[in-house]
């Protein structure tokens, strides 16, 4: 065969071969090569630290959260979602917890709602005012109680499903990321305890300056009452007059508060025979500490409520 | 003057025949392989698309419907499935699912209600402005931003659902958040829209101002913690960062409508011992492999060619002897003027030259008519096939 009929003979077979090799793209994946550190956002403090504790040096973990605001309602720009669409993972707290979530476009496939496996046990915010338009019937608009991680049980929940798509993200440091989830478990079990210990005193009515502690009071058995007061703000009239009427079916000697209150105000709920307690629920990053110490902080302001004795030394409220 | 200037001054003068003589040509090599051409073009677009997307579950009912509008997001409207399938397929471990919602229209194109997830499984990279980034952005194909001359930042309206009914869903003006790159598929003729944005258009979802605060006109009742709108509350067409916290969504999440879920399953076995959970008597969800369906398609198509193959092979065998028979007769009738030629000292051989660049010059204006009337069909090819066969 002379050198042209090589040449062509190679050219067809090398025909052949592509022919055969372009089947076209085949199905793929949904999974993208991992970069440690991994980049991590989170909607909330809780999940947030969560997932610090069990990723350890594996990943970076980002509340894009100003310390100063609730990470329930913040906004993100433009530039916040972008950043968050191309993170490695996006931990979320669920149970609308965070409304940018449910309203900015995520990859299902990177995020992870750790409350979506107890969602059977999910409760709704009660006394939300209710409304109806149009032919869609009625709906509220206040809609799911979101503070899921203030039980402890639903706490391990939900480090347990960061655990797990930690694990299933970086597969060769299972056994780590395992050791770290135990040791994160063993300090959740251990508020969980004192929680118990204090719950087990006795069952007395309480009240909550906002309806964030459904979830924790479900836990600890308590009977327990909220209004929609903010630690900040004078109530209004209408905020006494609301709670004057719930005094008379619900008479409760402690209110628990997301924060600080305002002195005229604790100076009123005295007159009325209530004591301020502040029970933290740590939204956002403390100025101090972290999730344990503020969990432990609470644990020891809430102690006082159980150790009360109306008759004995005046409790020493905010 | 030569050989082939005489022969084309010859197959000029008779214009008439050689026209028809080129028509002869063009069609006996043109049909044949056109229509091959496009049952490839066909079979590479289906068979893609379709290779590249290993599992999808819809309603049971017709597999070539469900194909039809999962994959090229045309064929007849079908039933619609929960948003709970999304998760039933989500729990199982196996697969990732990626959701889709093919129910509206804008300005003539689909819109795919899906997530971010969808991209990155068809690697659709964004060209021009950003990926979909909150609720009532959209992304569009190639095709789409260039028919309807919109770039990033634009305005594109839903087309309504009934014009004629006042009660249906308003349409949504979405913001036109980015432009995807051109990847000769049925994405570049879509609108992409996060499947939340779906459900706004579907009227699940919107946004309006707070009730409670409503003018008291607009109420039929307001109680303490129950507060009734009339249907006159009007909710917006378009989100805005203004308004975009206003929106919200009615009923159980669980069930709003899909329309179709591509299923990637981790690997193989994966992907088998999901659609064995589909299998039972009672299952009212199907899962197949579009493989399989497309080939089946195909398979009929493929019988429809050999078909066509056949009568473009008679249809060239008459050609051909009509040929030979125009031949044969212009031999004849052109008998006296070769004598002529020979007559006046033109050699045989040149004479049997002249009728051979008589023919290569009609052979010639027809091959340069074929690759033309190719050329045109192939360019409008994807779009031809699309036309007639979805």
């Amino acid at each position: 065969m002379n050198r042209n009929g090589m040449m062509f003979l190679t050219f067809l077979c090398g025909c052949v071969v592509l022919t055969g090799c372009s089947k076209g793209p085949g199905p793929e994946a949904l999974s993208t090569p991992v970069k440690l550190p991994l980049t991590i956002y989170a909607d909330n403090y809780p999940v947030a630290y969560f997932t610090e504790r069990i990723s350890g040096p594996l990943a970076k973990v980002i509340l894009p959260v100003a310390a100063d605001r609730d990470p329930a309602y913040w906004k993100p720009k433009e530039e916040d979602i972008a950043r968050i669409q191309a993170a490695d993972l996006i931990v979320l707290n669920g149970a609308d917890y965070s409304k940018w979530s449910t309203l900015m476009s995520l990859p299902p496939s990177r995020v992870v709602d750790t409350s979506r496996g107890f969602k059977g046990r999910y409760m709704y915010i009660e006394d939300a005012v209710v409304h109806s338009h149009g032919a869609e019937g009625e709906h509220s608009h206040a809609g799911l109680a979101s503070y899921t991680w203030l039980d402890p049980d639903q706490a391990i929940l939900q480090a347990e499903a960061i655990a797990k798509e930690l694990k299933a993200k970086v597969p060769a440091e299972s056994k780590a990321i395992e050791e770290r989830f135990d040791g994160l478990k063993k300090d959740l079990t251990l508020l969980r305890e004192r929680l118990q210990k204090l719950a087990d005193k006795k069952n007395e009515p309480l009240l909550a300056s906002h309806p964030v502690y459904d979830y924790l009071a479900r836990h600890a058995g308590w009977n327990l009452k909220s209004v929609h007061w903010e630690p900040d703000e004078l109530p209004g009239d209408e905020g006494w007059k609301e709670l004057t009427k719930l005094l008379e079916k619900h008479q409760a000697r402690w209110m628990i508060w997301e924060g600080t209150p305002l002195p005229e105000t604790v100076q009123r709920l005295n007159a009325l025979g209530i004591n301020s307690v502040v029970f933290d629920c740590s939204p956002n990053r403390p100025k101090e500490g972290d999730y344990l110490t503020v969990m432990n902080h609470n644990l020891d302001e809430l102690s006082r409520v159980y150790d009360y004795e109306p008759d004995g030394a005046s409790p020493a409220s905010h | 003057m030569g050989v082939i200037g005489l022969a084309f001054r010859y197959v000029l003068f008779h214009w008439g025949r050689s026209a028809l003589l080129v028509g002869c040509l063009t069609i006996i090599a043109y049909l044949p392989l056109a229509i091959s051409w496009l049952t490839q073009t066909f079979q590479s677009q289906l068979s893609s698309r379709a290779s590249s997307t290993p599992l999808l579950i819809g309603k049971k009912g017709s597999r070539f419907d469900l194909t039809m509008n999962a994959l090229y997001f045309e064929g007849r409207a079908i039933d619609l499935i929960p948003q709970k399938e999304f998760e039933r397929v989500e729990e199982t471990g196996l697969a990732r699912a990626i959701p889709l919602s093919i129910k509206h229209r804008a300005r003539g194109a689909p819109i795919v209600g899906t997530t971010l997830d969808y991209f990155e499984f068809r690697k659709l990279k964004v060209t021009a402005g950003a990926m979909i980034g909150r609720l009532g952005d959209c992304l569009l194909g190639h095709n789409v931003a260039r028919r309807l001359g919109l770039s990033p930042g634009d305005g594109l309206l839903s087309d309504p659902d009934n014009v004629f009914d006042i009660a249906s869903s308003y349409p949504l003006k979405m913001r036109v958040a980015g432009i995807l790159h051109r990847s000769f598929t049925p994405d570049d003729d879509a609108i992409f829209v996060d499947v939340k944005t779906a459900w706004v258009i579907d009227g699940i979802g919107h946004g309006h101002d707070d009730v409670a605060k409503a003018d008291p006109s607009l109420l039929l009742e307001k109680g303490e913690k129950k507060v009734v709108a009339s249907a006159a509350i009007t909710s917006y067409t378009e989100i805005t960062d203004d308004n975009i916290n206003t929106f919200h969504f009615h009923g159980d999440p669980a069930n709003f409508p899909l329309t179709a879920i591509i299923a990637v399953p981790h690997d193989e076995k994966s992907g088998t011992l999901l659609a064995g959970k589909y299998l039972s008597a009672d299952e009212r969800m199907q899962i197949l492999r579009p493989t399989t369906v497309v080939g089946e398609l195909l398979g009929m198509i493929f019988r429809v060619k050999r078909f066509f193959d056949l009568q473009s092979g008679f249809l060239a065998v008459a050609t051909l002897l009509l040929l030979g028979l125009v031949m044969t007769l212009s031999a004849r009738l052109r008998a006296r003027e070769m004598e002529t030629l020979f007559k006046i000292g033109c050699a045989r051989g040149t004479i049997s030259l002249l009728h051979l660049a008589e023919w290569l010059i009609i052979a010639s204006a027809s091959a340069i008519l074929v690759g033309v009337l190719l050329a045109l069909t192939l360019s409008f090819a994807p779009q031809l096939m699309r036309a007639v066969l979805f």
